[in-house]
């Protein structure tokens, strides 16, 4: 039977020359989708490698000047002093790029990902990042994670829309009812071989990227693997709603209203209005969080000297420390700086544990907006959801704290910064990332799926 | 004509499903409301806040050295209108706080979206979404089958039997659906004043009024032109199921697609400078120039001859002026130019990938309404730039008031020590954005008013030739 529905339906397909037209359409904005992926990827490796390589060439300059220098110039405060080689490194802390952001951009582009490892450079300011075109990331990005879930649904409701209505209205029910497969199973033939020709222009561009990503460097074949299980996943879940509609024996124009209700519910009304609801309710407080910071840094310097004193013996209380260091200005400098390190992590802290709550009641929420878990799902896979960039800042918070406390430690203690301490200063790495688990975002779309199918299987509605 | 439209209206109001989908439109305009007022009034209590923190931590700074209070810098924030309950454009994506600082010219950071998930990229029920995405919807529903159901149940023969014209029944149905329409956005938009006389702080000022009329306007003529093409599609159409299936592809193409894809084309052909390519441009530029942190540079010692010579002395300690504050004014001066003069290629590159869709207005007016929104409810990049502007200037007149003190105000060549006393930060005015006119508004959009105007006359075209081309019976 499969056999022959599907012979009739190829028949079909080669005959409507509109559809062939829109597959040719699709097939065309998929491969626009990835070109606009590959090159996205490209412009933010070459600045990621150029960033690197600019910092290494910084590193070098600097390692040289320790290995030359005698310091026994005057200026040997310009090359060793705690905030002159802090300055001079011009060390970044790069988010690595994923080559999965080739199909799923996610929030890549609106994040922080270049920043330096300055410690004396508050969480606020020091992005290396590329210019933004606000216009663009409000239109958002034509990429093949937004073409399967926006663009794919439309064109498999387009052509599926009235595959039993059609058979219903032109009066072929009755000699479709003499063959010996039920009515309920040719339909159902006929959609999977449908939705197997709306998914070619997602095929041929999944097929593609693969042949360009897997040469790029920590490609993995098994994320690949689950992106396109994920959007195998949720095509099903559209399998299964036409399905649904369609065998409720609805005329031709309930079904493509219907579907077209379904997919601006799913896709724009639902998340539309939690967006909205969550601008309210978990509003960006940067504005005030970032002026009091600026004043509390400042107000750091204002505190006595014996407060700096003691809290730097607090704070490195195995340190033999130089008495000429604790008994001048320069404990203050060192104390205050350490202590605005620490009012930033404390900042940091507190805005993750924001947006913990903002995140786990979206999670929540995905029970009645199923396509939000599955967007979630793809942006922890291409490495842009948020938990992940707030990992990498609190990664490169702990990193400065390390790095200020190696310089000012060595500082206070010994007579000279030179060649060994510099050599065995800590140097940014990237933190080692853990996949994520995506199941769960998983859970309300799979069993949405398993409910429509459920609905078609016992739907009676489909009869002469 | 009066009898089509009594019978449209008739027809519309017993139709089950545009009563469900008006009952949605209604509750969507509330809640679109009663939020996007919720997040200005969150907004406006924030932008006030900071504003006046930021204002009270620079004049209690006590005495201090100017150039640190330069360096200590100060912050501005993009202030919040009531307007922008009806579109909200770039708001949740670009930055809304500059930092000010001797130096450096900083660009605007923190927008709202950097601290939210990718939930933030499905777009937010704003008035301005429901009524440039989900009404043509409406009207798709209203209309589509409004003449093709007619010639369906054959009832265009008895209209032809009363006498009607081709253009007088086209026009009765067109005018019904706009009447229909305009009513629906109109209860829509007296509910967003509503929302927002009742609960936002800030009273809404006469100019939120006069946007606002344009503002309307502008869609007002979006709905002629979809209600008639709706209609014409209608007639033209072989059944009311084609015409259906045509109008919602377009609607997926005109709205859906189109604006990502011009997006797209916009940055493949207008590719942004690299970041790294910039900084690079920058420096060779800015090294060119005087550094008023760098008295060991050739420049600072021609600079500091030149001195010597205006003010006839023979060394530093006898100028009557301080030579640091001439110098980084004069350093400020020369990074200004270069400053203005990279910037203005990043904007400019920004300009050309927005241009796409502009043009693109020629083919699609969602394109030319969503940019007049934006623009006309002051949330648009044109709006961002005159921010970004004003702050500057802002910044020059702080830093140079700053600098001028360190030079003329006692100061001696060399003392990094001597402060100002308290009562002079009281001298040196807030930050004041002045708020771009209507006319300016509008101004930006020359090229999107007149595809919108275009629209209209292929609209009327269209009309022209389908009432010729129609047959009632």
């Amino acid at each position: 039977m499969l056999q022959t529905i599907f012979l009739y339906e190829w028949k079909m397909l080669l005959r409507n020359k509109i559809l062939l037209l829109a597959l040719v359409l699709f097939t065309a904005i998929a491969c626009i989708s990835l070109n606009k992926g590959v090159r996205y990827y490209n412009i933010q490796k070459t600045a990621a490698d150029t960033v690197r390589a600019g910092s290494q060439r910084a590193y070098l300059k600097l390692k040289n000047k320790f290995d030359t220098s005698d310091f026994t110039k005057p200026e040997r405060l310009d090359i060793e002093g705690v905030w002159a080689v802090d300055w001079s490194l011009w060390e970044y802390a790069v988010k690595e790029e994923n080559p999965l952001s080739t199909i799923s951009i996610g929030q890549n582009d609106i994040y922080s990902k270049i920043k330096r490892t300055r410690f004396a450079t508050d969480i606020f300011s020091g992005e290396q990042d590329e210019f933004k075109n606000p216009e663009q990331l409000l239109t958002g990005n034509l990429d093949l994670s937004y073409f399967i879930l926006f663009l794919f649904p439309l064109l498999f409701i387009a052509i599926s829309y009235n595959t039993a209505s059609a058979d219903k209205e032109s009066a072929v029910f009755k000699i479709l009812a003499t063959q010996k497969f039920s009515l309920k199973s040719i339909h159902a033939a006929r959609v999977v071989f449908r939705w197997l020709i709306s998914l070619l222009p997602f095929v041929i561009g999944i097929i593609t990227t693969y042949f360009i990503i897997n040469r790029y460097s920590n490609f993995t074949a098994a994320t690949f693997l689950q992106f396109t299980c994920i959007a195998l996943l949720y095509a099903v879940f559209w399998l299964s709603v036409v399905l649904f509609i369609v065998n409720r024996g609805w005329n031709s124009m309930i079904n493509i209203l219907s579907l077209s209700g379904i997919w601006l519910l799913l896709l724009i009304g639902i998340p539309g209005i939690l967006n909205s609801w969550f601008q309210y309710k978990y509003p960006a407080n940067t504005q005030q969080q970032i002026t009091k910071l600026r004043d509390e840094k400042a107000k750091l310097y204002d505190l006595p000297l014996q407060t700096h004193s003691a809290f730097f013996a607090s704070h490195f209380p195995n340190l033999i420390i130089d008495t000429a260091v604790t008994d001048t200005a320069e404990v203050k400098w060192y104390g205050g700086a350490i202590m605005e390190l620490q009012k930033e992590k404390q900042l940091l802290k507190n805005l993750a544990a924001n947006v913990q709550i903002q995140t786990a009641k979206e999670e929540q929420l995905f029970w009645i907006n199923p396509v939000g878990g599955v967007m979630r799902a793809l942006t922890t896979i291409s490495g842009s959801s948020l938990k992940q960039q707030q990992n990498f800042e609190n990664h490169l918070m702990n990193f400065k704290q390390q790095r200020a406390d190696y310089l000012i430690a060595n500082h206070a203690s010994k007579k000279h910064f030179g060649k060994e301490e510099f050599e065995n200063m800590p140097r940014y790495k990237p933190a080692v990332t853990n996949q994520q688990p995506i199941w769960q975002y998983l859970l309300p779309m799979s069993l949405l799926i398993v409910l429509f199918f459920m609905g078609s299987v016992f739907s009676k509605a489909n009869k002469i | 004509m009066q009898t089509i439209i009594k019978l449209s209206f008739t027809n519309a109001w017993r139709s089950r499903h545009l009563q469900i989908f008006a009952g949605i439109l209604l509750i969507a305009f509330l809640v679109s409301a009663l939020n996007s007022v919720l997040v200005l009034k969150a907004k406006e209590q924030q932008f006030e806040m900071a504003r006046q923190e930021v204002r009270q931590a620079w004049l209690n700074q006590g005495p201090q050295n100017p150039h640190n209070a330069a360096h200590y810098g100060h912050y501005v924030f993009k202030p919040v209108y009531a307007i922008q309950v009806l579109d909200n454009g770039i708001g949740q994506f670009a930055g809304s706080i500059i930092r000010l600082e001797a130096h450096a010219q900083n660009e605007p950071k923190f927008s709202a979206a950097e601290s939210r998930t990718e939930s933030s990229r499905f777009g937010e029920v704003s008035f301005s979404w429901l009524l440039q995405v989900l009404m043509p919807l409406f009207i798709i529903l209203l209309c589509f089958n409004t003449v093709s159901a007619d010639k369906e149940q054959e009832n265009l023969k008895l209209v032809a039997a009363q006498g009607l014209s081709n253009k007088q029944y086209l026009a009765g149905k067109i005018t019904a659906g706009f009447l229909i329409i305009t009513a629906l956005a109109f209860v829509g938009l007296i509910t967003q004043w509503l929302v927002i006389k009742i609960m936002a702080n800030a009273a809404a000022m006469p100019q939120d009024v006069l946007h606002s009329i344009g503002w309307f306007t502008v869609y007002l003529l979006y709905f002629f032109i979809l209600i008639t093409f709706s209609v014409c599609a209608s007639a033209w159409a072989s059944s009311s199921k084609n015409s259906l299936l045509l109008q919602v592809a377009a609607w997926v193409l005109l709205i859906v697609i189109m604006p990502k894809l011009t997006a797209n084309i916009g940055t493949q052909l207008y590719p942004m400078q690299q970041r790294t390519a910039f900084e690079k441009a920058f420096r060779v530029d800015v090294e060119k120039g005087i550094n008023g942190h760098d008295p060991k540079s050739e420049r600072y010692k021609k600079f500091e001859d030149s001195l010597l010579k205006k003010y006839k002395v023979d060394s530093m300690t006898q100028l009557p002026v301080n030579l640091d504050g001439l110098a980084m004014d004069a350093g400020e001066n020369y990074g200004n130019m270069v400053y203005d003069k990279h910037f203005a290629k990043i904007r400019n590159t920004i300009k050309q990938q927005n241009s796409i869709s502009k043009y693109a207005s020629l083919i699609n007016p969602f394109l030319a309404v969503r940019n007049l929104s934006m623009g006309l409810s002051q949330s648009d990049y044109q709006h961002q730039l005159k921010f970004v502007a004003d702050a500057e200037q802002y910044r020059r007149y702080l830093i140079n008031n700053l600098n001028t003190k360190m030079a003329y105000g006692g100061s001696k060549t060399g003392d990094w020590d001597w402060q100002v006393n308290a009562a002079y930060w009281e001298t040196v005015k807030d930050f004041d954005y002045g708020r771009p006119s209507f006319v300016w508004s509008i101004k930006n959009y020359l090229y999107e008013a007149v595809m919108l105007l275009l629209w209209i006359i292929f609209a009327v075209l269209l009309y022209i030739l389908t009432a010729k081309k129609m047959k009632l019976i």
